[in-house]
């Protein structure tokens, strides 16, 4: 017996080390850089959203793969006919990772924690995005446990796709209470996926929540890590260190796509690439400066040269995947000598100088210092001496969102991932006169009394049909004024060990791994 | 230290003539000095590369064949070899060669003018603190030690925040970074010629400060400053490097060999050329100046002499 003994604990130590090592229902993760937060009311950034998204769940979800949306804690809804108020029926018997119920008052605690500033928890974190997501909220009723109502000031088109961004999640009450401001370090939510560990700088761990309402993941692991380095990153997926990553150098791709045991998965982008001018300064308050810049600069080269296709041609604003998008609106074609021309009757024959600000890379951004010196080497072929100016990512950011008497940009580049599929997160968020920073992100300026009045109307027009045909009239405004120079919109290319199965990019670009399974 | 005590010698002598006979005695160092670094073949190799590669970033425009911003989207990544392209095309189509030239007139001009604006400061610093001593050396060097504990990324980062990337910004940067080697090498030195008894006689003479610290001591401590500057040039290339890899540094589309390698590093299994090549330049350049100034040290070494 003794004997046994000894050699039942010689052979658990030989096993020991192996069971410690990558198992078979685990999925490891590359991400660009590490995250922020992981409380989903405070997230700005992709890193953060796609290493948040597994532990929580909102009322309204986008189903798998699309931006439809389907019941998640909240099983139906009813909208009043004035569509002021919204009356939701939560699922029942939903427990928070913590233990505690799910319930009405869990809802009204995250909407209001965001929005109210004398919620006794209101100063537990910054929350970016709780005038988009609820600034039309005006009240939010308990009715019972299971019956929360949510009342708004005026009507509001979007609001149920806004019920599933990350800022619209609940989060866990007791959690919140619990560790305050570290509250983004120990995030409490209902998802399929129960938080487990956060080492800064090295990953994020989480395994699957056996009690989840819709069934427990069959992956049993999830591991989010930070890896700067493209090309580092890429190599660790090539040497099996990590199962699934994102952003793939665009010259690799093909490479990366006759790899035995990696496969690559692709879909349109919910995103656009664009150059910004800032309208309300000399030369780009005049609209000929800005359509001539956009004709001296040939999109299609940069498109198919720097990005290898890896992202399609735009034609608009807006990028085709999202409803309401105008098919005869036209980017300005590559013409130098009409380029010129207009340049000449605004006024500048010989051209100017402008600085142009570029990051050194940044969620959505692409290859931003190469496409931007491909545009300077097209500006100056017609007399624009265009004199880069590079950034790191967050210092960049704090200079494009400044009010517009204190902005010195003149010329910068941007890009926008959608967050709820909805035409009124790209047009009136980005180009509404309403949403100059610092309220929004229209950093162009961009000021057209008639769009303002056709995007506003849109926002407060339930009927789908009618808003289709405000937006459309609203891209024809836009593409003329030419406020930004739209260059594309990216693909979203992810690469991963091909044995996992079921799993499918969404178009806002969170990963989604509970319906998804490993091929032993 | 046997120059030191010949001019000592001088007291006796009127001004005038110490003067110019301090002139011959410097020329009658430096030629020994020139002789004794041809032995030195290390050195000489380090000069040649030095002259090749000043000589290439003088020439620039005439030996470049294309212009090193010409964009071409169409030929993008072309590996070295290719008809046309001796050392291939970047990630934009512009040709490697011709960036790599236009490129080494940017770093090494950086390098040198950090090092002159740093070396002007640091024993113009040096000489004071050493000279004066008391209060003007005691505030003088701890500033010194505070700018040698300061992360030169650090204040480069600082000085941009204030005015904006560039090279210039950059340069200024790392030749603030670069005071405290000159200020302590050239203080030390200065501490202990003061009390020598030329200097001494100086002072009996009735000469000015300034003019005992600008004639008499800094043509003394020179020689080690130079040998300071040289292997400090390579430093200063690095650094300057480093900071446009980081893009603090050369903005687009300048070609600086930190900036190539920095960009290069995106396409590293696909056209390794792009990062390798700028990475030996650096490596050269860096290597030349050091071995320059290695020998120059041996050279100019007392001790050293046969």
């Amino acid at each position: 017996m003794r004997k046994l003994v000894v050699l039942l604990t010689f052979l658990t130590l030989l096993i020991a080390p192996a069971a410690l090592a990558k198992d078979d229902n685990t999925i490891i993760v590359g991400l660009q850089a590490e995250p922020v937060t992981l409380d989903p009311h405070q997230i700005t950034d992709f890193n953060s959203s796609r290493a948040a998204k597994g532990m929580f769940n909102s009322l309204v979800e986008f189903a798998q793969g699309s931006t439809d949306l389907v019941p998640g804690l909240a099983t139906s809804w009813e909208v009043s006919d004035d569509g002021l108020t919204y009356t939701f029926h939560l699922r029942k018997g939903v427990k928070f990772h913590d233990g505690t119920p799910f319930n009405a008052e869990a809802v009204k605690f995250s909407i209001e924690r965001q929005i109210d500033p004398n919620h006794p928890y209101h100063d537990t974190g910054e929350f970016a995005y709780a005038d988009f997501t609820f600034g039309m909220v005006k009240e939010v009723n308990v009715i019972d446990d299971y019956t929360v109502e949510i009342v708004l000031k005026e009507p509001f088109a979007p609001f149920l796709a806004n019920m599933a961004m990350h800022s619209a999640s609940i989060v866990s009450p007791t959690a919140v209470k619990k560790y305050g401001a570290d509250f983004s370090k120990h995030p409490v939510g209902t998802g399929p996926f129960k938080f487990v560990k956060w080492t800064p700088g090295v990953e994020v761990i989480q395994e699957s929540n056996p009690d989840y309402w819709d069934g427990e993941p069959e992956v049993k692991r999830v591991i989010y890590r930070p890896v700067l380095e493209d090309q580092a990153r890429l190599a660790e997926l090539e040497a099996g260190k990590l199962d699934f990553i994102v952003n793939i150098p665009p010259d690799d791709l093909d490479r990366v796509k006759k790899l035995k045991g990696i496969k690559v998965q692709e879909q349109p982008g919910m995103h656009v690439w664009y150059v910004v001018f800032n309208t309300q300064k000399e030369p780009f308050n005049d609209p000929r400066v800005r359509q001539a810049v956009n004709y001296a600069i040939d999109k299609k080269a940069i498109v198919d040269g720097i990005l290898q296709g890896t992202g399609v041609l735009a034609e608009n604003v807006l990028p085709p995947v999202v409803w309401g998008y105008n098919p005869n609106v036209k980017n300005y074609p590559y013409d130098p000598v009409k380029a010129k021309q207009l340049l000449a009757e605004a006024g500048y024959p010989n051209g100017f100088k402008v600085t142009l600000w570029v990051p050194e890379g940044g969620s959505g951004m692409q290859q931003p210092v190469a496409m931007c010196t491909a545009i300077q080497a097209y500006l100056s072929m017609v007399g624009i001496q265009a004199e880069i100016q590079q950034f790191e990512w967050g210092t960049y950011l704090d200079k494009v969102f400044v009010d517009d008497y204190e902005s010195m940009a003149e010329m910068h580049v941007m890009s926008w991932i959608g967050d709820n599929g909805d035409p009124d997160n790209f047009l009136y968020i980005l180009l509404s006169s309403e949403q100059w920073p610092p309220y929004g992100f229209n950093e162009a300026f961009y000021k057209n009394p008639e769009v303002d009045r056709l995007l506003r109307q849109a926002r407060v027009t339930s009927d789908v049909v009618k808003r289709t045909e405000l937006y459309k009239k609203a891209q024809e405004l836009i593409m003329a004024d030419a406020p930004w120079v739209p260059i594309d919109h990216e693909t979203q290319i992810v690469a991963m060990d091909e044995r996992i199965q079921g799993f499918k990019l969404h178009p806002t670009g969170v990963f989604r791994f509970e319906k998804v399974t490993i091929k032993k | 230290m046997e120059p030191e005590r010949e001019q000592a010698t001088g007291k006796v002598l009127p001004r005038g003539r110490a003067w110019s006979e301090r002139e011959e005695k410097t020329e009658g160092m430096w030629c020994p000095v020139l002789r004794r670094l041809w032995k030195d073949k290390f050195a000489v190799l380090g000069a040649g590369i030095i002259v090749v590669i000043i000589g290439l970033a003088v020439l620039a425009p005439v030996v470049s064949p294309y212009d090193p911003n010409q964009v071409d989207l169409l030929n993008r990544l072309k590996p070295p070899g290719t008809e046309g392209h001796l050392l291939g095309t970047d990630q934009l189509g512009r040709d490697v060669l011709s960036r790599l030239i236009w490129g080494g007139r940017v770093s090494v001009a950086v390098g040198v003018f950090a090092v002159l604006i740093a070396m002007f400061f640091g024993v113009f610093l040096g000489l004071i603190a050493g000279y004066f001593g008391g209060a003007f050396d005691i505030v003088i060097m701890r500033v010194i030690d505070v700018l040698m504990a300061f992360p030169y990324v650090l204040l480069a980062i600082a000085i941009i925040a204030a005015f904006g990337p560039g090279l210039v910004n950059a340069m200024i940067a790392i030749s603030i970074i670069g005071i405290p080697y000159y200020a302590r090498i050239v203080r030390g030195s200065v501490l202990s010629l003061r009390e020598k008894e030329f200097i001494q006689a100086q002072h009996a003479l009735g000469s000015s400060n300034w003019r005992i610290m600008f004639r008499h001591l800094l043509p003394n401590v020179f020689s080690s400053v130079i040998v300071a500057a040289t292997l400090d040039v390579g430093w200063m290339i690095m650094a300057a490097a480093g900071m446009s890899f980081l893009g603090l540094g050369a903005q687009p589309p300048t070609a600086e060999w930190g900036v190539m390698l920095s960009n290069g590093r995106q396409f590293i299994r696909v056209a390794p050329h792009l990062s390798l090549l700028p990475g030996l330049a650096i490596f050269l350049v860096v290597l030349a100046f050091n071995l320059l100034g290695d020998g120059l040290r041996d050279a100019l070494d007392p001790h050293l002499k046969e």
